[in-house]
């Protein structure tokens, strides 16, 4: 699925965050997005995934989807993992990935579904009957990823996945990541401080500054340049 | 003798607990989506039990005048949620709770304008004559008091299976627990929350009909109720159906066992007795006897 944004601008009541920005994610490609903190990284994700109000333009498979409400968007494809995981804390893990598919109807692809991400995350499998709050971070995280990927969805935007995360979990993230987007081809806009690991499994990235795109290209040209280095990779 | 008077004063204790725990129920099904202490849901009640009242008067069958009222609270619900509940959005537990007080006033009001400050007589449903009764254990039990029972434990059972087997409760625990996070899994929260409303209105529907005929039926009817409600719905911890259900029997029994055996309470300081059970609970559990306590691993 493509997504693809033209001169999107957005923010909460007093002033935009996000000013006019303009991107696109192909069909099957890990797109990342390098941002600071306050940068607009989460309002971003938020347009998109159409929770807040937002000017511009957004295609998905060029439908306009800039006036469409939330769960229309997740009904036609696109999901996102919220920043800080987000899951429903008093449900049970398996209550949760449950929820990630309510936007289907089919019963037997969503049980079966369940058992796939059982496989894929052996820990969750063990906790199924436990609350979600209970989880670690790292499950958490497992368990976020899984019930985005519950809908079935054809374009996964992730963001921060790493925030609160040790550097391991977050390299078994970023493999699981790339794992999901080699087998299901599955296009995915991911937001992130951490910029090394997510260049290192990205074809492309773009650079957001103070609410607007500064600067775009593939992962390696993006590692090369000076702005990025200094800001994100330090060295 | 002495025997007796306990099982006397525990039955009534269970069906007034009965009373709150269902009026609590209403309560925690608007909580947990708008956020919102529905103070005039015993007004809505009332409202609604005078509707079916004048139903019954026109002629309409006893159970179908109550299933008219019962569908005018969930529309009342409902339509309180749009029109005065949701404008506010989001985190306006101030705004919703002022926009309660009046809803108590104005639906107070408009019920004395229409039916008159008088009590009036509301028949029952089954025979309520001094001797339809069933002994247990020496304790009478109304035929009107077991309907009461019978009621509650439909309801509770009802919604208890559409929150845990049904897709519809499943979205509506989602968008309690987290309603960020429930919109990007496609929930339409805000319908969430409307359902929540009607819910409320509905089940508060039923109960008025059932204890009007001990009360009788008046626009003052539910002041006391309420204030027990609000007591039992915290003391179950505000989010947890079943939890308000059994802080109502806790609250009903305690207090009538409390105002029969300490001389000084009787029946005046009743009242008191509740909150101050109340006042102890939440000192050493914050949340509630069954709230869902913030438990989060970072």
């Amino acid at each position: 699925m493509n997504l693809e944004l033209h001169d999107v601008s957005a923010g909460y009541g007093a002033g935009d965050v996000l000013h006019q920005v303009s991107l696109d994610v192909r069909s099957g490609e890990i797109v990342v997005m390098l941002g600071a903190n306050g940068a607009g990284k989460t309002t971003l994700m938020r347009a998109i995934s159409g929770v807040i109000s937002r000017r511009g333009t957004i295609l998905l498979d060029g439908v306009d989807v800039s006036r469409a409400r939330a769960d229309e968007i997740v009904r036609r494809g696109l999901v996102q993992v919220p920043q800080g995981r987000g899951t429903f804390v008093d449900l049970t893990v398996e209550e949760n990935l449950r929820a990630g598919a309510l936007s289907r109807r089919d019963a037997v692809g969503v049980n079966s579904d369940i058992d796939r991400w059982y496989e894929t995350y052996p820990r969750l499998a063990e906790r199924r009957r436990q609350k979600a709050g209970l989880l670690s971070g790292g499950e958490q995280q497992m368990l976020a990823v899984s019930r985005a990927m519950m809908s079935r969805p054809r374009l996964l935007l992730c963001d921060e996945p790493s925030l609160g995360l040790s550097p391991k979990l977050t390299r078994e993230l970023f493999a699981s990541l790339e794992a999901i987007n080699k087998e299901w081809d599955m296009g995915m806009l991911i937001v992130e401080q951490n910029a090394a690991i997510a260049l290192s499994i990205a074809t492309r990235g773009y650079l957001l500054e103070v609410g607007s795109i500064t600067r775009s290209g593939d992962a390696e040209t993006l590692s090369d340049s000076d702005a990025v280095r200094a800001a994100y990779l330090g060295y | 003798m002495e025997w007796e008077l306990l099982m006397t004063r525990l039955v009534q204790g269970i069906v007034n607990g009965a009373v709150y725990g269902f009026l609590a129920l209403a309560l925690v099904c608007t909580y947990r989506g708008s956020k919102a202490l529905n103070l005039a849901q015993g007004e809505m009640a009332m409202l609604c039990t005078f509707v079916a009242w004048s139903l019954s008067n026109h002629g309409v069958p006893l159970l179908l005048a109550i299933g008219g009222g019962v569908l005018l609270g969930a529309g009342l619900g409902g339509v309180i949620e749009r029109t005065l509940v949701r404008p506010f959005g989001r985190d306006a537990e101030y705004p919703v709770l002022i926009v309660c007080i009046g809803l108590f006033l104005g639906i107070n009001a408009l019920a004395g304008v229409i039916w008159g400050g008088d009590p009036h007589a509301f028949p029952a449903l089954v025979p309520d004559a001094p001797d339809d009764y069933i002994s247990i254990l020496g304790a009478r039990l109304r035929y009107q008091q077991l309907v009461i029972l019978g009621a509650l434990a439909i309801v509770v059972t009802a919604l208890y299976a559409v929150f845990r087997f049904t897709r519809l409760g499943l979205a509506m625990r989602a968008s309690a627990s987290n309603p960020d996070s429930a919109v990007l899994v496609g929930v339409r929260v805000s319908r969430m929350n409307a359902l929540g409303w009607v819910l409320a209105g509905a089940v508060g529907a039923v109960i008025g009909p059932l204890i009007a005929p001990s009360t009788t039926l008046s626009t003052g009817m539910f002041f006391t109720f309420i204030i027990y409600a609000c007591a039992a719905a915290t003391l179950g911890g505000f989010d947890s159906p079943i939890g308000a259900v059994i802080a109502g029997l806790v609250i009903g029994v305690t207090e009538n066992l409390i105002a029969s055996y300490v001389g000084f309470i009787g029946d005046s300081l009743k009242l008191a007795v509740a909150l101050v059970i109340l006042l102890i609970v939440l000192m050493v559990r914050p949340s509630g006897l069954f709230g869902s306590r913030e438990v989060e691993r970072i």
